[in-house]
């Protein structure tokens, strides 16, 4: 017999037909669609995360006489007229130092006014609902610990298998990585990512660079001329459907909880042949070494490196990345860090530790310029027709807490890239009602309402080409018969029991009007452009 | 101390009409574990002395495929079922490279094949589909499962190196290996499980693996259906040297083990070196620690067979290092095979041990000892803080101890606090006895972050404690161990614990109120562990299956 030759491509590369629905495959379009897709740019989605402890506002956000505003929302109940403002991000050089506030900051190599002027920094965006530790940032609110929410699908899984979104098919969908933040919180459905068709499942991040490397870059390989054999992938997903179909075995033996995990488990086999019969990168790609290691901060600088080689071989379009701030920490002057940084660094205001607050903005500073800098010098390069990747990219950036611990007012949002121009970019937009003072107290003089987050995820997706229609019925299950009523936007329509942050306080009628909720698709003024 | 507890009723389970079994709305697939183990005895199996060589070249991709990971809702390993993207590709993955290395030279592959692949005919290659896919498939195939894989993956018109790795992908990938189908018998929603079935259900639970010749070939002769031989069959498997990593297994999900932090990895701290002292821990020590606790809980079901009151009160200490065993005063460690350690009388239980008192601080974590007491003895209920806002440090310094700085911050009438913290906090003071390395103290020392002694506290161990339904005045770990050995809370909750391991979900106590109620009974009657641990497959529920 033959000892033919191991071919790995032969392994992994599919050439059989197959029957069930499958996801969507660029190739598959209508000519005059890819016509139409091709002359559209791709864009793309890159979300960090951080964990837990509140950075005050005068910490996170830049200092600067707002010299634009709109109105949001006219009076309502008790709340005043809620406008926005906004300003240009003009950056302080203090010797080798670039900075737009305390945490926003790096040296000047780094953190230019043209850097600035891509970027966005947003303060005011709200959960109305107490979410304790959560990884609810990318929408699913069911990810949070003492809730009791159910999960689910986040944004960057129903951009990343949106077909209006994907002009070009990647080889990966999307990337995650967690360095021990929100694993698991990314949740996808199991066909088409839509609540309807399957199952929810966690997308499993990596926790080390390596992984993301060999997901993007590892593999490739021409086929052997002459092979014939039909392949073994293929062979595969032919005895799935032989199963499924009844027509191996007894066929009575399957319920429809079988039939569902075969129909995942092919959709999965689907996407491991569609992803290796992607055609290899371009000549003029550059496919990175893999990464040699190292400590916290090079691993994410790493990961960081090799994602934006990934977006510009246009292997991924989207990525995650769920980072905890505590090993960036170059300070000894804690021992417990969710007790002392995390808490006790930014609790009740003038309760808290400065000390430990200070240790706490240096820390989320290193996340800063480890990974939302280091995106931005590598995507902020020439895409040809005088377009960086950058221009065609939005990165945010975005911490579980709000400005204090345990505390979702003002979930800060840093933004680089315009979306393909979607976004106006060089802002400081502050969505806070600064006249409504019904949440302040001693314990946060500052605190005052913005608007929902939920507004924020609605304008991201819709940002990456998709309609709230894309998202309907994943707010329509979880909503109920609230969604009837008019809510909008991603997330929970919830309000925490008004007893709760401050008693006597009406979250509806004092903090947040339903219109908040109602106006959850529509153009964040100052954000969006137009 | 007053130790008077309600009757044991009062924690009973309803065996109604509608209980029996829980419908399964989706189908299971192998644990991460489950999967490993079963594909390390199909390649034992096959390969014979061959096998080392495949397994080492296949081991990286082994190991690439996902762990599953416990989390606050599926506190079980067994629980966390999602199939995603990756872990679709690690298995598939493992396919190709268990079947490039069993297939790259010609002594692998004869042992694989059985020396079919020198001269391969129909017969010996359906004969490897059989011999291999009923390995994997945990039943035998069928005629056009067969005929399927021999022509239309092997291809037998063109018989090649590469129609085996196919074969070998394709089965290793097959549904019928990294999922469980369970279709029953009879009609109706409530079905018994055939004896294929139950077979696998049996070696997947008490072995994480599939069935070995013996139980394969009882149930193809249908002795399972026979109550005695099915009895024999369970003790088996559950006596069977096998049944230990599944076993711990339960007990590292049960006590959450892997929740301890690691106190090694605090060098840099002065505060801590001074508070550990002489006992600065090893690299090794929080292995050691959970090691220990996976004696003790083995000890008592299977060496020595107990009830669930002696893992409440022990004394009895497995040690198996030197550091390890200095922890506890002692000089000598634990030898495995030799008679437990006799530890100091202020030792009483599994929660007096090392492995459930670590911390990485020069300081106690009360509220957590005491969730765990909560939460995995007795089953409350309790959520995450409701308000954390303007949370405060709750560590002892000059002037307090940790039990008053937690106290202050969480005993307060109006703080919204005191609901759940009158719970967690009695059981997390009394093991205040122990210190952060889990030595037993009779003072709390204090020290600042350069290390100086700060202050050493009088320590204050009295509580008021509520274990079934009543207030108990206790003064210390060994009066809280016999309230929890008497505790009819504590066995209600580990027939829980039990029955969430085994089933691989949570409980519904409308649908398993039977099984539920069936295990307690046990408990309260003194079964001992390993009877409880055995009798599960005896019951109605883990040999039927409901269909929705």
């Amino acid at each position: 017999m033959n000892q033919s030759s191991i071919n790995r491509r032969h392994f992994l590369k599919g050439l059989g037909g197959f029957s069930l629905a499958v996801p969507f495959m660029g190739s598959l379009l209508p000519r005059e669609a890819r016509a139409q897709a091709a002359m559209q740019r791709q864009k793309r989605f890159v979300f960090i995360g951080s964990d837990h402890g509140g950075i005050y506002p005068q910490h996170m956000y830049p200092e600067v006489a707002l010299t634009n505003s709109s109105l949001l929302l006219g009076a309502s109940g008790r709340a005043p007229d809620h406008r926005v403002h906004w300003s240009p991000l003009n950056v302080s050089i203090n010797g080798s130092s670039a900075s737009l506030s305390p945490v926003l900051s790096g040296p000047n190599s780094r953190l230019t006014q043209a850097v600035a002027d891509k970027m966005n920094v947003i303060a005011g965006l709200d959960f109305s609902t107490y979410l304790g530790h959560h990884r609810a940032l990318l929408g699913n609110m069911g990810s949070n610990d003492g809730g009791d929410f159910v999960p689910m699908a986040s944004i960057d899984q129903l951009i990343a298998w949106n077909s209006a979104f994907n002009v070009d098919e990647p080889r990966q969908r999307s990337v995650a990585m967690s360095t021990g933040y929100a694993n698991g919180s990314t949740l996808r459905y199991s066909q088409s990512a839509r609540r309807s068709a399957g199952q929810l499942s966690a997308v499993q991040p990596s926790t080390d660079p390596r992984q993301i490397w060999r997901s993007l870059f590892d593999g490739f390989t021409a086929p052997e001329p002459g092979e014939t054999r039909p392949l073994v992938v293929d062979r595969v997903i032919n005895h799935y459907q032989s199963l499924r179909n009844g027509a191996l075995g007894p066929s009575s033996r399957l319920s429809k909880a079988d039939r569902d995990r075969l129909d995942a488990h092919m959709q999965a086999l689907f996407e491991l042949e569609r992803k290796m019969d992607a055609p290899a990168p371009s000549p003029s790609c550059t496919t990175p070494d893999s990464p040699s290691g190292g400590n916290a901060r090079q691993k994410l600088e790493q990961a960081m490196a090799i994602t934006a080689a990934g977006i510009k071989c246009g292997l991924t379009h989207v990525a995650t990345f769920g980072v905890i701030a505590e090993p960036l920490s170059q300070s000894t002057a804690w021992n417990n860090w969710h007790e002392q940084i995390a808490h006790a660094g930014s609790g009740s205001w003038g309760g808290h530790n400065p000390a430990y607050q200070q240790v706490h903005v240096d820390a989320q500073r290193a996340v800063f310029e480890s990974t939302f800098l280091t995106l931005v010098e590598h995507l902020d390069q020439d895409a040809g027709e005088g377009q960086t990747y950058l221009d065609d990219t939005l990165i945010a950036w975005s911490m579980e807490s709000g400005e204090q611990t345990h505390n979702n007012y003002s979930t800060p949002v840093v933004t680089a890239g315009s979306a393909g121009g979607y976004f106006a970019t060089g802002r400081f937009v502050d969505l806070r009602n600064h006249d409504n003072m019904s949440v302040a107290s001693s314990g946060s003089p500052f605190r005052r309402p913005g608007t929902m987050y939920a507004r924020f995820l609605s304008n991201v997706m819709q940002s990456m080409g998709l309609t709230p229609a894309d998202w309907a019925s994943e707010l329509r299950t979880v909503q109920n018969s609230v969604f009837e009523e008019g809510a909008r936007g991603y997330g929970y329509y919830n309000y925490h029991p008004s007893s709760f942050w401050m008693s006597g306080v009406d979250l509806r009628r004092d903090v947040w009007p339903e219109q908040h909720w109602r106006n959850a698709d529509e153009p964040i003024p100052g954000w969006v452009v137009g | 101390m007053i130790i008077d507890p309600p009757s044991p009723e009062s924690f009973a389970f309803s065996c109604s009409p509608e209980s029996g079994v829980t419908p399964s709305t989706l189908t299971r697939r192998l644990t991460s574990g489950q999967y490993r183990s079963a594909l390390r005895a199909i390649l034992q199996d096959r390969l014979g002395g061959q096998f080392q060589a495949v397994w080492a070249e296949a081991l990286d991709s082994v190991e690439r495929t996902p762990e599953d990971l416990p989390s606050t809702l599926e506190d079980y390993r067994r629980m966390s079922q999602g199939v995603d993207q990756s872990r679709v590709e690690a298995w598939f993955g493992v396919g190709q490279t268990v079947a490039i290395a069993a297939t790259s030279n010609d002594g692998r592959l004869a042992s694989l094949t059985n020396g079919c692949a020198a001269n391969p005919n129909r017969g010996c290659v359906e004969s490897f589909v059989r011999s291999f896919g009923q390995a994997a498939f945990r039943r035998p195939l069928a005629d056009d499962e067969v005929a399927f894989l021999v022509d239309e993956v092997f291809d037998m018109s063109q018989p090649t190196t590469a129609g085996w790795r196919d074969l070998v992908t394709t089965i290793l990938n097959s549904p019928d290996f990294l999922y469980v189908f369970e279709a029953g018998e009879g009609s109706g929603s409530a079905r018994r499980l055939t004896g294929l079935e139950l077979a696998s259900r049996m070696a997947l639970h008490f072995w994480g693996s599939g069935p070995d010749d013996e139980l394969m070939q009882v149930a193809l002769e249908g002795g399972l259906e026979n109550e005695a031989v099915y009895a024999e069959q369970v003790r088996r498997l559950a006596r069977d040297p096998r049944a230990r990593e599944s076993f711990d297994e339960f007990v590292t999900d049960w006590l959450q083990l892997w929740r301890r932090p690691d106190p090694s990895l605090v060098t840099d701290r002065a505060d801590f070196v001074a508070y550990a002292g002489t006992d600065f821990p090893s690299a090794t020590l929080l292995e050691e620690a959970r090691q220990e606790l996976l004696d003790l809980v083995y000890h008592f079901t299977f060496v020595e067979p107990s009830t669930i009151d002696v893992l409440m009160t022990t004394r009895a200490g497995f040690a198996r290092s030197t550091g390890l065993a200095r922890l506890y005063g002692l000089e000598t460690p634990w030898t495995p095979g030799q008679p437990p350690l006799q530890l100091p009388a202020e030792r009483a239980g599994i929660m007096t041990r090392v492995g459930m008192l670590l911390n990485d601080q020069a300081t106690t974590r009360p509220i957590l000892r005491g969730a765990a007491v909560r939460k995995r003895l007795l089953c409350d209920q309790l959520g995450l803080p409701a308000n954390m806002d303007g949370l405060r440090l709750t560590e002892a310094d000059d002037h307090q101890t940790t039990r008053q700085a937690i106290e202050s911050l969480t005993m307060q009438d109006d703080g919204g606090c005191k609901g759940c913290h009158q719970l967690l906090n009695p059981p997390g003071f009394i093991l205040e006895a122990f210190d952060g390395l889990g030595r037993h103290r009779d003072r709390e020392t204090v020290f600042s972050a350069e290390g100086e002694l700060l202050a050493q506290h009088p320590l204050a161990l009295e509580v008021d404690m509520l274990v079934d339904g009543m207030n108990l005045q206790l003064s210390g770990p060994r009066e809280m161990a016999v309230a929890l050995a008497g505790s009819h809370q504590v066995r209600a909750c580990f027939a829980r614990q039990y029955v969430r391991f085994t089933f691989g979900r949570l409980e519904s106590v409308r649908t398993d109120g039977c099984v539920l109620e069936s295990v307690r009974q046990k408990l309260e009657a003194g079964a001992t562990l390993r009877e409880v641990f055995e009798d599960i497959a005896l019951e109605d529920a883990f040999r039927t299956v409901a269909k929705s």
